[in-house]
């Protein structure tokens, strides 16, 4: 009897449970997934948002809804865009984020990056890229030979090897190295090309979370191998010497793979670093007339290799003692041995009489499949 | 198989139910509760295992006095019924705040991340019928369902290869950087997360091998510190100082950093697959409650487990004003532990208090 009431109990909810009133969650469809943010600076020193969003179906002509508006906080913008959208504005498929240089230069980006960190929707290894002109002339531009602005920035900016002067930040890295007491950030700078692609032309150096300068990418190359990027992307170098006709002799190395061994002498007042650059890689190009079957060619090429990468890599490390940024971590070798309190303005403090002492030992493996 | 059998857990079960006490709620928020160590906290776990294995030692020493009786009896016995009572009606108020601590800082956790636009209701009413459920069974019932919730969950320590790779090991130095007072605070705030091992005062009687218990529970504490010392290893390598002492869940963050090939966003998956973590624990504490209740009333009835529902249900749904609420879960059931600690050891006293005495009238 028991068991037959518990029965009746049980269809009567399963087929009463018809009636009931209740929201249904959106589809797939109905669901506006927001791909690309671009964060501009509007004339009133407030912040205009650019939404791109992919349409699904694709009974649309354009692609791509974009929305803008300009808003105090940056969930303001979903309340804005949700009520010109016939969809439901989601941020859960965000993968790029991109600033404009004035916005990085004067507003500083920790507020909307911590808006976005603070939210769950929005995963932490979205991509950060700062752009020349505004980003929202990026995000509109004409792509006839590229794939979806969505699907071609967030290709751009992923790790891959040959972009390996990339320093690739997403929002996790970035909130880690502006909110830690040694790093400063790194973000790609990148810039509307005339044949209607976008290309990462430089490297935007941060001072917490403000940009201060641009490097080149082969600086940044350097930078990277020296915050121990094991993979690096393809060095070109120009040489000292000349041939017969004046022009510098250009040396050009890849599938390098390099090594850095970083030491202090633990004293904040008079900071000595000592950094050795190891790397191996294949020559791939040599516009000189040394014999390289030889060894004892390989080894000369190699020499010439290592002085022009000590002063590349010197006068790097010099240009940012200038700017008292440190987005290599040095300042990790010297805090690994203070006691006691450790503030980022200590080692701000120090940044600039750093003296270095560098050494780059490379090695060539072969010289590709031929001679 | 063991009907009738009254002592029925095996080592395997107390290791597990150790370890299924433990490690629950607190290991979500660990980092974020021993930030102020900032990157030295990796030492706190390694201590808090320590206190615990010697904690342990006087409960143990106390059970083994007293082999067929749990906490609830002893009480009775060396307190007289009357202050025995009351003091039982104290441990099962404590089971119930702890018990709905957990259950609550669980659902927060899920409606802030999977849930937004959902309340809390439905998922603490299953979660509630399903702990009644394995409480049923008894204590082997729980011993076996926390055994299935560590293995389900434990493999997820493979995922840390994620945050140290793409972290800075240099962070560990230096070593034993930190003040008296920063390491006091950091231990009262980890002390809940290390919580659950002194309900061996409960289950000791139905433990078959009660010599060699000291050994097992050890073993159970060390594993679950070994898991706790890994996740707040992974989190000073991956993390800056700012962000633990500001990421309400870090483990959650830690997850995020993980990319597979074939899915993204996988940390929603493993916080709803820690529910096992959290299920086992609030099984052991809904044990205690009932046992306590039944100790109190006497009577062995259904109603002292069905009866507990409704009342956690209306400690986490109920209006409960802000202040009272911090108070009645933050505070309360940390001073609960210390009291149950310390309890083992004044028992211990009273214990040997009356054996002189009753050598000497016997004498």
């Amino acid at each position: 009897m028991r068991k037959l009431l518990i029965f009746i109990l049980l269809l009567s909810i399963t087929v009463s449970s018809g009636c009931a009133r209740r929201v249904r969650g959106p589809k797939l469809e109905s669901m506006g997934l927001v791909g690309v943010i671009g964060f501009d600076l509007a004339e009133d020193g407030r912040t205009e948002m650019t939404v791109a969003m992919p349409q699904f179906p694709y009974a649309f002509e354009e692609e791509i809804q974009f929305f803008s508006a300009t808003v105090d906080l940056t969930h303001e913008a979903l309340v804005e865009f949700t009520k010109k959208s016939d969809k439901l504005l989601k941020y859960s498929h965000l993968m790029v984020v991109l600033f404009s240089e004035k916005y990085a230069r004067e507003k500083g980006l920790i507020q909307p990056i911590l808006d976005m960190y603070r939210n769950c929707d929005i995963g932490d290894d979205v991509y950060i890229a700062v752009t020349k002109a505004s980003a929202k002339e990026i995000m509109m531009m004409d792509l006839p030979h590229h794939p979806t602005l969505v699907r071609y920035l967030s290709f751009l900016l992923e790790p891959r090897e040959e972009t390996a002067f990339n320093p690739f930040a997403t929002i996790h890295d970035f909130v880690r190295r502006s909110t830690s007491n040694v790093y400063d950030p790194v973000v790609p700078y990148i810039e509307k090309q005339k044949d209607k692609s976008i290309k990462i032309s430089k490297i935007a150096i941060f001072e917490n979370d403000k940009m201060i300068d641009t490097i080149t990418p082969e600086e940044a190359n350097i930078l990277e191998s020296l915050t121990n990027r094991k993979k690096l992307s393809a060095i070109k170098l120009e040489t000292e010497e000349k041939d017969d006709l004046g022009n510098p002799l250009y040396v050009m190395i890849e599938f390098i793979q390099s090594n850095v061994e970083m030491s202090s002498n633990k004293n904040l007042d008079s900071p000595k670093v000592k950094v050795k650059l190891n790397f191996v890689g294949t020559l791939m190009g040599y516009t000189g007339d040394r014999n390289l079957d030889k060894p004892e060619g390989l080894l000369a090429l190699e020499d010439l290799l290592n002085k022009n990468m000590e002063k590349q890599v010197f006068d790097l490390l010099n240009k940012l003692k200038k700017l008292k940024v440190d987005p290599i971590g040095v300042g990790q070798e010297f805090r690994m041995y203070h006691r006691g309190k450790w503030n980022k303005d200590l080692w701000r403090e120090a940044i600039p009489n750093i003296e270095y002492n560098i050494e780059v030992d490379s090695k060539f493996l072969n010289t590709g499949t031929i001679d | 198989m063991d009907k009738g059998n009254y002592q029925k857990l095996n080592q395997y079960h107390v290791i597990f139910l150790i370890n299924g006490g433990i490690a629950g709620l607190g290991i979500l928020t660990l980092p974020n509760d021993l930030s102020s160590m900032g990157f030295n906290q990796w030492l706190v776990p390694l201590i808090l295992g320590l206190v615990a294995n010697l904690a342990l030692f006087p409960m143990i020493k106390l059970c083994s006095n007293y082999p067929k009786n749990n906490l609830y009896e002893i009480n009775e016995k060396l307190l007289g019924p009357l202050l025995g009572k009351i003091i039982n009606i104290l441990i099962t108020g404590y089971a119930i705040i702890a018990l709905s601590r957990v259950l609550r800082g669980y659902l927060t956790l899920i409606q802030t991340t999977l849930l937004p636009q959902k309340s809390i209701i439905g998922p603490l009413i299953i979660l509630l019928l399903l702990s009644a459920y394995v409480v049923k069974g008894g204590i082997k019932s729980v011993a076996r369902f926390a055994i299935l919730g560590f293995f389900l969950t434990a493999w997820t320590i493979y995922f840390s290869q994620w945050p140290i790779i793409n972290g800075d090991v240099r962070n560990f130095l230096p070593l034993f950087n930190f003040t008296r007072n920063d390491f006091l605070y950091a231990f009262h705030r980890g002390y809940f997360s290390m919580l659950g091992y002194e309900i061996i005062l409960f289950y000791f009687p139905y433990i078959m091998d009660q010599k060699r218990a000291f050994k097992h529970a050890s073993i159970g504490i060390w594993i679950t510190m070994f898991l706790y010392w890994a996740v707040c290893a992974s989190s000073v390598v991956y993390f800056s100082i700012w962000q633990m002492s500001h990421l309400r869940y870090p483990v959650l963050s830690l997850l995020k950093s993980i990319q597979l090939s074939f899915v993204e966003r996988v940390e929603n998956f493993f916080i709803a697959l820690w529910v096992f973590l959290i299920l086992s624990t609030a099984c052991l504490l809904l044990w205690l409650a009932q046992k306590g209740i039944k100790s109190i009333l006497k009577k062995p009835t259904d109603l002292s487990l069905y009866g507990v529902l409704p009342i956690i249900f209306l400690m986490i749904k109920g209006p409960i004003p802000n202040r009272y609420e911090v108070f009645l879960y933050e505070n309360l059931t940390i001073y609960g532990g210390y009291f149950l600690n310390l309890w083992a050891i004044i028992l211990l006293f009273l214990h040997y208090i009356k054996q002189t005495r009753e050598g000497k009238e016997a004498a």
